[in-house]
């Protein structure tokens, strides 16, 4: 009963979610699958040189895979939050944050195949993946706290691709980008900002959604 | 039409979108309101305003973002409607053309207003200034007007266009991450990334560029940088407008009118193949090795440093008496070189001319085809046994710094636009820099110019662009430049968007007058010095016609002359001068990162790199830094040197 | 399910004010104008809203069985995956409310037969007109056997047809379930509902039967001439007999020489709206 009601159905709930997004629910396996590799390709290709292809890895993961990781979070959250009659789905359980969790978790398995052929190559890449789990959180957080707290899909959405933009195009502060990847104590000094800035929107995101509908009336 | 106001107006979300516009060109006067409360320290406690200013002014400074915010604008406006259910409502009424028409033109109507301001702001961000002020001439103001007409207007329309095709065709949120990848993708921001999936095959990736509307390479628009605005780049718009016609006119006349429908699909379709054609014209002129990325101004520094390109050094074993060059400036330069050489029957006439001229035909004075072998920057002509009395040698093109188009040539005398007698190097690898590569003795030369506007040259002028004298290199300047007598008499042609170079300036007139007595020394005193762009690695980006490239002011003009000893002359350094340079360049760097108060591992190893990369080629190796940093840093010094690596835990 | 003073405010507004009311197994109608708190009332009992006073409370073995996914609810607009079969979409609400998966065949099939969609079953969302989109959301309501149901303007784009197929199933809920709901549509009350609530300005006017709703219109229904008009009379129709102009009108004062139409609960609905 348990197992049933607190892991089965989450799940279930996931499969119908993304099974209704139809063939956008692709885009980030093709992401992951196929533009990245190719990108990675001709970036040796072109140069034969290991430490060029070591650039593209971590310039590429930096620019798509935190955009591919809230692909599936878009979708969902317009089913929650603006969708004709979204109400009947607060009437149990308020508060969606597991459905998020569970796709963000869904994400980060979907990169680990390619991270382990990245790591037979560059060993210290697996930074990059502790890197992108904290970015990713904050992408994710940004759009739970935001839908619920404005009740709208839209504005989140162009405030994190606005933020996508801003990042690669290193803007001073706010930016996540960075050429080179840290390890040890930089990272944690690079990352808390970002971390802390995640868990802070997650518990605001929490709190809006515990009164939405009602507040976005 | 009231209505159609009432309706834009009436969101918040549009209303926020406003603002953020109208902030952009308010952006001249951000940037002097930062400059004066500017403080060494722009993330004190008091001080976060500045910290703001920097970080707004550096947001708002590219056209990518008014781009995406006319995208965002136009794409909420034209979802009011769907998002209201209405738009059934508005189809039975078969008002839907006429309605979404409006709502274009309000749109419109907003962005020529805002384009109008924004074009009014530049001219009086100029005039505001009595540094500037100088150089408000109409040809600066109808270069803002172009720009203008361009990059506000023209993309503008797009991303109105795009909004409205997209805000009918697909839903809400796949729009918005539709409009977002458009702006994303066909900018700058992806532009040197998309470049790397062409690598295969640049001829490819020269039609694909099109599609970025707004070129490679751009930073904000200040005096000393300027965008590039010309027709290849304007049809580069109209290819998208004609998609966009096509695909309203297919989405409107999709069941009704079969007339009006096929016309709109077909006016949609003419215009963007005939602006696709005009925009991919010039690429063929371009890439004469048919390598992408050569109008890249970087390029040659791949090219010669990292390709490792073969460059000669051979003594010609003629010399050319005199040159006749007939250059028409048109997207590039078209030239005709009559030479006359002062050895004729030679079997063969070695000469260099930089490879991205393509040469179209060698004859000799009757007309006759004269056999040649084409090398990269190097040209070998067959000659005749009774020789031939003048090599016409026709060629067209254009390198990516010293260019040469319709309003602008940046083009020095030292530089391989006309042939040069002999093999010489092009491009100084070790110091990523130009070779400046003068003949050594002077050639009489006839230049005519087909070109709009003045052009200036060391030599003398005739009539209009006509030149004539006697000279080692000829140079040719056009474009934003002026001539001007400075106080000793010389002549001065400099670019007049440089503030630090005018002579109506009042900026570092103590460094003018220090180069005045330079050129009094250097017997110039009724001469004529040409200010023109160097090759030194680090110049920004340009690669597309109408750029002007920083050049330098009068104090690098004096350090140079101090330097070099001379003012045109390169004197080769010493052993012990390079040896003194790598000190100083190791030195400095140390009392930079120690500045910064920067620490850790990445200070460290940044210090060792400059550290080899300087002292490799004169016997120290990484042993030996210690004794390097002891003997001319101190013990101090050394013992940071320790604490930086021992971040890392070594 | 017994509801105790409640009441509800949006900032200073009040919009639900001290509502007293018990409900049992059977088909409850919620009238009452626009603005009148049908819908923020029906939310409250959700448990979407908040309410500042009052109590909403269930006598059932389980407890709250708002907590137990035993309450349907159809939203006045009901959404759809479009990308989702029908028999997908009811799958998915049948994971939200916890039902045994070895259960959702028979229960699906049994909702899909009640609103007549059987056939479409494997149909996808997007190629549904908007009477099927309704009547998912009405299978949707019934899955799991609620114990409560709560349907918001529930025949809404519906035919007639289905419409009397939904009357239908109101009545085969009504011994077991507690049906709220909310319409304009009189006829849909007159035909299913046992008792009727009138709402007006956050307030519960009236609560009873259909019969008792009537009497509040007793001897004040009238059908008079177009001339024997008076200021204050409240017109409820406006006929034409023979080219005559009929009015059947709802006024206190008594007129003479005429007997009372005998009064419906549209009458009494009228009536206490309009304090005749």
């Amino acid at each position: 009963m348990y197992i049933k009601k607190y892991m089965i159905k989450p799940f279930c709930t996931l499969y119908f979610q993304l099974k209704g997004i139809h063939l956008f629910a692709v885009i980030p396996i093709l992401g992951l699958y196929l533009i990245l590799p190719i990108s990675h390709y001709i970036a040796y290709h072109f140069y034969q040189n290991m430490d060029m292809l070591y650039m593209n890895i971590i310039n590429e993961c930096q620019y798509l895979c935190p955009i591919l990781s809230v692909w599936w979070i878009f979708f969902v959250l317009e089913h929650y939050v603006e969708e004709d009659g979204h109400e009947l789905l607060y009437i149990g359980r308020r508060n969606k944050v597991v459905s998020l969790i569970l796709l963000y978790i869904l994400f980060l398995l979907l990169m680990i195949p390619l991270f382990v052929v990245y790591t037979s190559f560059f060993s210290d890449l697996w930074w990059l993946y502790a890197k992108l789990i904290i970015i990713q959180w904050l992408y994710m957080t940004i759009l739970y706290c935001g839908s619920f707290l404005i009740g709208k899909i839209n504005i989140p959405v162009i405030i994190t691709l606005l933020y996508t933009i801003c990042a690669i195009m290193g803007a001073g502060g706010i930016s996540y980008y960075q050429p080179i990847v840290s390890s040890g104590i930089e990272f944690v000094q690079e990352m808390r900002g970002f971390l802390l800035a995640g868990i802070l929107l997650m518990a605001t995101g929490c709190i809006c959604n515990h009164f939405f509908p009602e507040h976005n009336r | 039409m009231k209505m159609y106001w009432k309706l834009f107006a009436r969101s918040i979300i549009r209303k926020v979108l406003m603002l953020l516009l109208i902030a952009v060109p308010l952006r001249p006067l951000v940037i002097r309101l930062s400059y004066v409360f500017q403080s060494p320290d722009p993330i004190g406690n008091s001080n976060w305003i500045i910290y703001l200013l920097d970080f707004f002014r550096t947001l708002s400074g590219d056209y990518i973002y008014i781009f995406i915010l006319f995208l965002f604008l136009a794409y909420d406006y034209f979802r009011e409607i769907p998002d209201a259910a209405a738009l059934e409502i508005v189809k039975t009424s078969r008002e839907e053309r006429r309605h979404d028409c409006r709502q274009a033109l309000v749109l419109w109507t907003l962005l020529f207003g805002y384009a109008v301001i924004l074009c009014s702001l530049y001219v009086g961000g100029v005039m505001l200034s009595n540094s500037t002020m100088h150089a408000l001439t109409p040809e600066l103001v109808w270069y803002f007007v172009r720009h203008t007409a361009v990059y506000i207007l023209l993309n503008g329309s797009i991303a109105i266009g795009f909004a409205w095709l997209i805000s009918r065709c697909v839903g809400r949120l796949v729009g918005y991450i539709c409009v977002i990848l458009f702006a994303a993708l066909f900018s700058p921001i992806a532009l040197s990334q998309i470049r790397g999936f062409f690598i295969v095959n640049s001829h490819i990736y020269d039609w694909f560029q099109v599609c970025f509307i707004m070129p490679e390479g751009l930073t904000n628009l200040v005096p000393e940088v300027l965008y590039p605005v010309n027709w290849s780049i304007a049809a580069r718009g109209f290819v998208w407008i004609g998609l966009i016609v096509l695909g309203l006119a297919g989405y409107y006349f999709a069941r009704t009118g079969k007339r009006i429908r096929w016309a709109g699909i077909a006016a949609g379709i003419c215009c963007s193949a005939l602006s696709l054609w005009y925009a991919v014209l010039p690429v063929s002129y371009y890439s004469a090795n048919d390598t992408t990325g050569e109008r890249d101004p970087g390029y040659d520094q791949f090219r010669y440093v990292i390709r490792e390109t073969p460059q000669q050094e051979k003594e010609a074993a003629f010399r050319i008496e005199s040159y006749e060059l007939t250059l028409k400036m048109g997207r590039q330069m078209q030239a005709e070189a009559v030479l006359h050489p002062d050895r004729k029957g030679l079997e063969c006439y070695e000469m260099t001319l930089y490879h991205l001229y393509r040469i179209d035909s060698v004859t000799d004075e009757t007309g006759e085809a004269l056999a040649y072998e084409r090398n990269g920057d190097y040209l070998t002509v067959y000659g005749r046994a009774d020789g031939p009395e003048e090599i016409r040698i026709r060629y067209h093109g254009g390198g990516a710094l010293f260019y040469g188009n319709r309003r602008e040539m940046n083009l020095p005398g030292w530089f391989a636009y006309y042939p040069m007698a002999g093999f010489h190097r092009i491009y100084r690898s070790e110091e990523y820099q130009y070779e400046k590569n003068y003949a050594e003795e002077p050639a009489r030369f006839h230049i005519e110019v087909d070109a709009a506007g003045t052009v200036y040259s060391d030599l003398e002028r005739i009539e209009g662009n006509c030149f004539e004298g006697m000279t080692t290199g000829p140079t040719l300047l056009a474009g934003f430049y002026r001539e001007a007598k400075l106080e000793n008499g010389v002549t001065c042609v400099y670019p007049y968007l440089e503030t630090a170079l005018s002579p109506e300036s009042n900026l570092f007139p103590e460094n003018r007058m220090e180069a005045m007595e330079i050129l009094e020394e250097e017997g110039l005193g009724r001469e004529k010095i040409l200010f023109c762009y160097g090759g030194a690695y680090g110049v920004p980006d340009v690669f597309e016609e109408d750029r002007v490239i920083s050049a330098t002011g009068w104090l690098v003009f004096v350090t140079h002359y101090e330097r070099e000893g001379s003012l045109t002359e390169r004197h080769e350094k010493t052993e012990e001068e390079k040896f003194e340079e790598a000190v100083t360049v190791v030195t400095e760097s140390y009392r930079i990162m120690r500045g910064s108060e920067e620490e850790g591992i990445f200070v460290y190893q940044d210090f060792e790199n400059t550290y080899l990369n300087q002292m490799e080629e004169f016997g120290y190796t990484e042993t030996d830094m210690e004794t390097f940093v002891l003997e001319y840093l101190g013990e101090d010094a050394w013992n940071d040197i320790i604490e930086w690596r021992k971040e890392d835990g070594n | 399910m017994e509801i105790k003073h409640l009441s509800k405010k949006f900032g200073k507004k009040q919009v639900l004010t001290d509502i007293n009311y018990t409900f049992s197994n059977g088909v409850y109608g919620i009238l009452g104008p626009n603005g009148a708190g049908k819908t923020t009332l029906m939310r409250c009992i959700l448990n979407l809203y908040r309410y500042q006073e009052g109590s909403v409370t269930f006598s059932t073995e389980e407890g709250d069985i708002r907590s137990q996914d035993k309450i349907g609810y159809l939203p006045q607009k009901n959404g759809i995956f479009s990308g989702l079969t029908v028999e997908e979409q009811l799958m998915y609400f049948a994971n939200l409310k916890n039902m045994d998966k070895s259960l959702w065949e028979a229960e699906i099939t049994r909702v899909l037969q009640l609103v007549n969609l059987e056939e479409v079953r494997k149909k996808k969302g997007r190629k549904l007109s908007g009477g099927m989109v309704r009547r998912v959301g009405i299978a949707q309501a019934l899955l799991n056997h609620p114990a409560l149901v709560i349907f918001d303007e529930p025949t809404t784009g519906l035919d007639p047809e289905e419409r009397i197929r939904f009357k239908n199933i109101l009545r085969y809920l009504q011994h077991e379930t507690i049906v709220l709901m909310s319409t304009h549509i009189v006829e849909d009350v007159e035909a299913v509902c046992d008792h009727v609530l009138v709402l007006k300005d956050g307030q519960l006017a009236a609560a009873g039967t259909q019969e008792e709703i009537s009497r509040y219109a007793d001897g004040k229904v009238y059908e008079i001439g177009q001339e024997e008009y008076v200021e204050g009379d409240y017109i409820e129709k406006e006929k034409e007999i023979e080219g005559k102009g009929i009015y059947r009108i709802l006024t206190n004062r008594p007129l003479e020489g005429r007997a009372p139409e005998t009064a419906n609960i549209e009458d009494g609905y009228l009536c206490i709206l309009k304090n005749i």
